[in-house]
């Protein structure tokens, strides 16, 4: 038995982290055919491959967006495997979760997507192999009940597989309710594989790695770094074995640079000398790390006023198609307080306990309640820090150049 | 600080002024416009500087009636006295500085310094009690008190306040809460727009579905339609067969009709046969007639004529006479070479003779004999040496041509007789050489020998025997020769003329023998060559009619032979015809010819008959048809065939929307544009969570530096809040028990009431901020105490606030002089054991 285990392909969905300015339009399109160029690698393979069928879990695109070219795409790709007769099963996760009429979705006649209630589906493959398949779709958004508890124990097939799209209890955080589990309950069950999905890292959550979350298939921010692609399981008797291979066009990296220069220019030449250097075969959004203390305040200005990545976005534009990359944001990396080398320094830490806090911070968000993307973004340690770093670089500035009292 | 003396140069109506100050308290009492208020500005521009015009609001007391502008004042502060000059000129006046007490002369530097952090602000601030701005004390709050205390507390006030100041106009240029031009502001706007954008947009999908429905919808119909058009199509084609049918079936029928029962089966070969035959015994009777004709024709021409008859029958004498014919002409052409032989000879002879004849001599002379040459020789030898030459050149020439002479007609003799000419002719030559010369000679010779004209007498006669006297002696010799010659020639011609004569006598037997042909042959007028010639034509006449009656014999025999064989094949082929038409029953090969043609004629009908069912059959008719009923399938037809166009149309409409909709559907489904608009929008959210970083960072380094400034002054602030209810509360005899300082001041009466400041009297409030002054410039005292100046402070208070705030001023006074300034000789008099400048007795006016 061989078949492909993919998720999260989150088709037609934009990037994050970008900005508007600077980025040439080929880049543009590229960037927004890369959902698409990995998910029609993954049909391509299936064909090349012959596998016996596919198994999709979930959150291959965002039914709110309603995106049309998603869907066409989507009726393609499975056509393209009907046509060859190759099964597709499908769960909806919680963002593209369904409740509707399953025929009304128009897919061909080789995919199966399974209801908002666990259901069980049997397949029998050329070899004769008998395979039983238990999942279900999302109705909506979250699902707060212990699916888990529906799925049946393993069948009298010669492989039993489930599909759930959701988060490990105690090994994921979550800020919603996404059909939660524990490994124990799904392990009870006794199949022979889960094919997992929702979290966007790929990982194995047992040691055979039968239990795995094959990852989205296209990075769309920098925290989704690394190779991304699908699993083909392949059986060796009577185990299963899953191997990884890669369809991502874009990858996302961070690359720490030791600042050598002093001016900005010299900086961004730096960065680009380092860059090229590294010969990238595939294209790379990167996220540039600098160390703040090899970095003068002008430096440091310029970075936190955005102005480096402007200039440096302008200069990138004439470069990326030859070394493959593309510079998406500047990040200081070990910043440290300064101000109590300062004279009146004792009073400034001592006011900083009081200042930094998260309901100031909630507080001084007020005026952003209506647009959620603000306080979900800001609101965690990283953002805060570096509110933190930039407020305290505001003052040491100031001090520095005042010098001392007179 | 305590102010001593003042010397006021010139400043508003002070021209020339000295006043002395005392402490702890100086009162000042004068009238309205007494100069008071400007000898308390005086006191703060020397201490501060001058005002610039824009600054002073209240004028720059510039004096009217002098040019001395400032003046001097004397301090006291830690036991040092000090004076400060200042006086007009920029930057607030030329300042001079000195240390009285130690007597040393001090820059402004070092004036600022001493002054420093006070400037007039701040002074009128915490030192100056002038009454209340109600307005602003009602707005003030805890900030404001404190930012005036901070002002003073904190080292670099000013550069820090310069930084608030900085980083509020960075944020306010990021954002503010009501704005619309600052840069997250725009954003956001740009993000609702977006938002709405990609909204609208939302409506693809659904046409998306609806498009998808429709399409499959179209698609349905169109199958169907073209299912209905496949049924009419073939019902059209039946109609249409059967209308191809119907001519066939009535053709068909026909032919049908003219079949006969029985069809003609001959062989073709047979027709052929006959035909072949009949055609070569056409060629075979015209090929004997023409034979016969030909028979006729030779017939015809073998009738002879006469003389043909003549020389048939005498054919074999004529054939034995004409076989001697060549012989006959070689015998007359040798006569005719001998004649002319002899013609020449004879030509020759007189030719040579003549010359010889010319001397007079009447016969040619005879010939020497050898002795009488030899003596001639021996005569000559000794007249003559002198041309050896020529002699023997013409003697070797001359020998020369005889040899070759007889050469020539030796061979002659043998060979051709050709060559017997070419020798005669050598000879003739050499002859008339020799004569020739001998003509010339003489003439030169005979002058040689005409000298010896002597001869001896033998020699004469010699000459007269033979002849030749009449010859020159030196020519006898020579003459030998042509004598010599001559007699040959004479006897060549004698042999010549009898075998000539021998000749003509043969010719003329055979001609004789000719006479039987006289008829036919004879003109004795010819001679024997054209009697020749004439045997000759006769004969070759013979021959050829022998020959001619020879072929038309022969000819006359092969046709005869193939007269035969063409009979034995006519009869052959007669049979063979006759049988034929016999087999097939005709009389004649023109019937078989017609029968032929019917046969052929059955043939074709046969197969257009099977062509036709062919057809027919091609057609797959499904009913019979009634030949007749042309009309009605051709009604049927016209009717289907609109019909199937219409549906046709039909097709070609929903095959147009069918296209139309893919198109669009795939327009839809390639269409970036969504995409783009919700990629913007997350880069619009990834830069604005940018710029709010950025914002709160301002936000939060703003908080921060002021928590730190307060801080910085956290000590003065709560003393000063204390101390401002303690003295309030002095004031007011314990009427009022607390002051509280947050957004906005409120007291507390004595039975715990609160209220805010704008609920009390004027007088009150005036109390309140006395305090507050009092409060405020006592907080500083450790740091700077300058002179407190209560500037007609008590006008609005009672009697007894009155009297309270008196205790309460001479109780501060302790730690700052106070200078109270007042109109009021009430409150002048309160101070009765304080200094008193009154200003009535300087100006010589007292208002009472």
């Amino acid at each position: 038995m061989k078949f492909i285990h993919a998720a999260d392909l989150h088709l037609d969905s934009p990037f994050l982290g970008l900005r508007d300015e600077a980025m040439p339009e080929s880049l543009e399109t590229i960037i927004r055919q890369s959902t698409f160029e990995s998910a029609k690698q993954i049909f391509t393979d299936a064909i090349d491959q012959q596998v016996d069928f596919v198994l999709l879990a979930g959150d291959l695109f965002d039914r709110n967006e309603q995106s049309v070219a998603a869907k066409y795409f989507l009726d393609q790709q499975l056509q393209r495997l009907n046509e060859v007769n190759i099964p597709v099963l499908i769960i909806f996760g919680n963002h593209d979760y369904y409740a509707g009429d399953i025929e009304q979705l128009g897919f061909p006649a080789n995919t199966f997507v399974f209801g908002n209630q666990v259901e069980t589906h049997q397949l029998t493959l050329t070899s004769g192999e008998t395979v039983a398949i238990s999942g279900f779709s999302f109705a909506n958004q979250w699902v707060r009940e212990r699916m888990i508890n529906d799925y049946p124990q393993r069948q009298a097939v010669d492989w039993h597989l489930g599909m759930l799209h959701g988060s490990a209890e105690g090994i994921h955080s979550t800020e919603g309710v996404y059909a939660p589990f524990s490994i124990t309950e799904l392990q009870a069950k006794n199949y022979d594989y889960w094919a997992l999905g929702h979290i966007h890292l790929r990982q194995s959550l047992d040691e055979e790695e039968t239990i795995n979350y094959a990852g989205n298939t296209q990075g769309r921010h920098i925290n989704e770094s690394g190779p991304k692609g699908y699993l083909l399981v392949e059986s060796k008797q009577h185990q299963l074995q899953s191997s990884f291979h890669a369809t991502a066009t874009i990858d996302w990296q961070r690359y720490l640079i030791r600042a050598t220069g002093v001016t900005s220019t010299e900086l961004i030449n730096q960065i680009f000398a380092e860059l090229s250097e590294q010969k990238f075969k595939q294209l790379q959004l990167i996220r540039i790390e600098i160390a703040a203390d090899t970095l003068n305040d002008e430096q440091i200005a310029e970075i936190n006023s955005g102005q480096l990545l402007t200039v440096l976005q302008q200069q990138n534009q004439t470069i990326w198609q030859q070394y493959h990359f593309w510079v998406t944001s500047i990040k200081l990396t070990e910043v440290t307080n300064q101000l109590n080398d300062t004279i009146d320094g004792r009073f400034f830490t001592e006011a900083e306990a009081d200042i930094f806090t998260e309901t100031q911070y909630k507080e001084l968000l007020q005026p952003f309640a209506k647009y959620q993307f603000v306080a979900a973004e800001i609101l965690n340690d990283d953002s805060e820090q570096q509110i933190h770093n930039f407020a305290t670089q505001t003052l040491v500035t100031h001090i520095k150049n005042e010098g001392a009292a007179d | 600080m305590i102010i001593k003396t003042i010397d006021i140069y010139g400043y508003g109506k002070w021209v020339d002024q000295q006043i002395e100050f005392s402490a702890p308290i100086q009162v000042i009492y004068g009238p309205n416009e007494a100069g008071k208020s400007t000898i308390i500005d005086f006191i703060t521009s020397i201490l501060f500087g001058f005002q610039t015009k824009r600054q002073a609001i209240h004028g720059q007391y510039q004096p009217k009636h002098s040019h001395a502008y400032g003046g001097e004042l004397v301090f006291e502060q830690d036991g040092i006295t000090y004076k400060v000059i200042r006086t007009a000129g920029s930057h607030g006046g030329n300042v001079k500085f000195t240390n009285l007490t130690d007597e040393i002369e001090l820059t402004k530097a070092d004036f600022d310094q001493i002054i420093a952090p006070m400037n007039r602000e701040l002074y009128s601030e915490l030192f100056y009690f002038g009454g209340v701005d109600q307005t602003a004390f009602y707005k003030m709050g805890l900030d404001d008190l404190r930012w005036r205390i901070q002002k003073i507390g904190i080292n670099n006030a000013e550069s820090w306040f310069a930084l608030q100041k900085q980083i509020d106009k960075q944020a306010a240029e990021l954002y503010a809460p009501r704005g619309r031009k600052r840069v997250i502001n725009q954003q956001l706007k740009q993000h609702d727009d977006l938002v709405e954008k990609i909204q609208a947009a939302h409506q693809q999908f659904p046409e998306y579905q609806e498009l998808t429905k429709q399409l499959a919808v179209l698609k349905q119909q169109r199958l169907q339609a073209n299912q209905q058009l496949a049924d009419q199509q073939k019902t059209l084609q039946q109609k249409q067969q059967q209308s191809r049918a119907l001519p066939l079936i009535k053709e068909i029928d026909q032919l049908q009709q003219k079949t006969p029962a029985q069809l003609i089966d001959i062989n073709d070969h047979t027709f052929e046969l006959a035909r072949q035959l009949n055609t070569q015994l056409d060629s075979l009777t015209q090929q004997t007639a023409q034979n016969q004709a030909q028979v006729d024709q030779i017939h015809a021409t073998i009738k002879l004529d006469d003389q043909q008859q003549f020389l048939i029958d005498h054919q074999q004498q004529i054939e034995e006479l004409g076989n001697q014919l060549n012989r006959q002409f070689e015998l007359c052409s040798q006569v005719e070479l001998l004649e002319q032989q002899i013609k020449r000879n004879q030509q020759q002879i007189d030719k040579l003779t003549q010359p010889l004849l010319d001397n007079g001599a009447s016969r040619l002379p005879d010939l020497l004999t050898d002795t009488e040459i030899s003596q001639v020789n021996q005569f000559l030898q000794l007249t003559s040496a002198r041309s050896p030459k020529k002699v023997k050149a013409n003697s070797a020439g001359v020998i020369i041509g005889w040899v070759m002479a007889m050469v020539m007609l030796i061979l002659g003799l043998f060979t051709n007789r050709v060559l017997i000419i070419i020798g005669v002719s050598i000879v003739g030559g050499i002859v008339g050489y020799q004569w020739y010369q001998k003509k010339q000679p003489i003439s030169n010779d005979s002058v040689e020998t005409g000298a010896d004209n002597e001869l001896p007498k033998y020699l004469i006669a010699i000459g007269k025997r033979t002849g030749l006297d009449n010859f020159p002696i030196d020519q006898w010799v020579s003459v030998q020769g042509q004598i010599r010659q001559i007699n040959d020639l004479n006897n060549n011609l004698d042999i010549d003329a009898n075998q000539q004569s021998n000749l003509k006598k043969q010719l003329h037997d055979y001609l004789v023998q000719w006479h039987f042909a006289d008829h036919w042959l004879f003109n004795p007028n010819l001679d024997n060559r054209q009697q020749l010639e004439n045997v000759q034509q006769l004969v070759n006449t013979a021959q050829q009619l022998q020959k001619k009656q020879q072929q038309k014999k022969q000819q006359l025999q092969i046709i005869d032979q193939l007269q035969q064989t063409n009979q034995q094949e006519l009869n052959q082929k007669q049979i063979a015809l006759q049988k034929i038409l016999n087999d097939n029953q005709v009389q004649s090969i023109t019937e078989l010819k017609q029968l032929a043609e019917e046969q052929k004629q059955q043939q074709q009908n046969q197969s257009r008959l099977n062509m036709l069912q062919q057809q027919l059959e091609q057609l797959h008719l499904t009913t019979d048809l009634n030949v007749n009923s042309l009309t009605e399938i051709n009604a049927a037809t016209n009717q289907l065939e609109q019909e199937v166009n219409q549906h046709q149309s039909e097709i070609n409409q929903l095959s147009n929307q069918i296209s139309e909709a893919q198109t669009r559907l795939d327009m839809l489904a390639k269409d970036g544009s969504y995409y783009d608009l919700r990629q913007r929008l997350n880069n619009l959210q990834t830069e604005i969570n940018a710029n709010v970083t950025r914002w709160l960072g301002l936000q939060f380094a703003q908080k921060w530096l002021e928590l730190a400034m307060n801080i910085a002054t956290k000590g003065r602030v709560p003393k000063t809040l204390e101390r401002t209810s303690k003295y309030f509360n002095i004031m007011t005899n314990q009427h009022y028990v607390k002051v509280n300082f947050e957004d906005q001041i409120t007291v507390v009466a004595a039975d715990g009431t609160s209220f805010e400041i704008k609920e009390l009297s004027r007088g009150t409030l005036e109390q309140l901020y006395l305090a507050l002054v009092l409060a405020l410039a006592v907080g500083f005292s450790d740091e700077m105490a300058f002179p407190i100046i209560i500037d007609d402070g008590f006008v609005n208070f009672d009697v007894y606030r009155t009297q309270a705030s008196v205790k309460l001023v001479h109780e501060i006074s302790k730690t700052n002089q106070i200078i109270f300034v007042t109109a009021d000789k009430r409150q002048a008099e309160m101070f009765s054991h304080d200094a008193m400048l009154n200003l009535t007795s300087k100006e010589e006016k007292v208002n009472d």
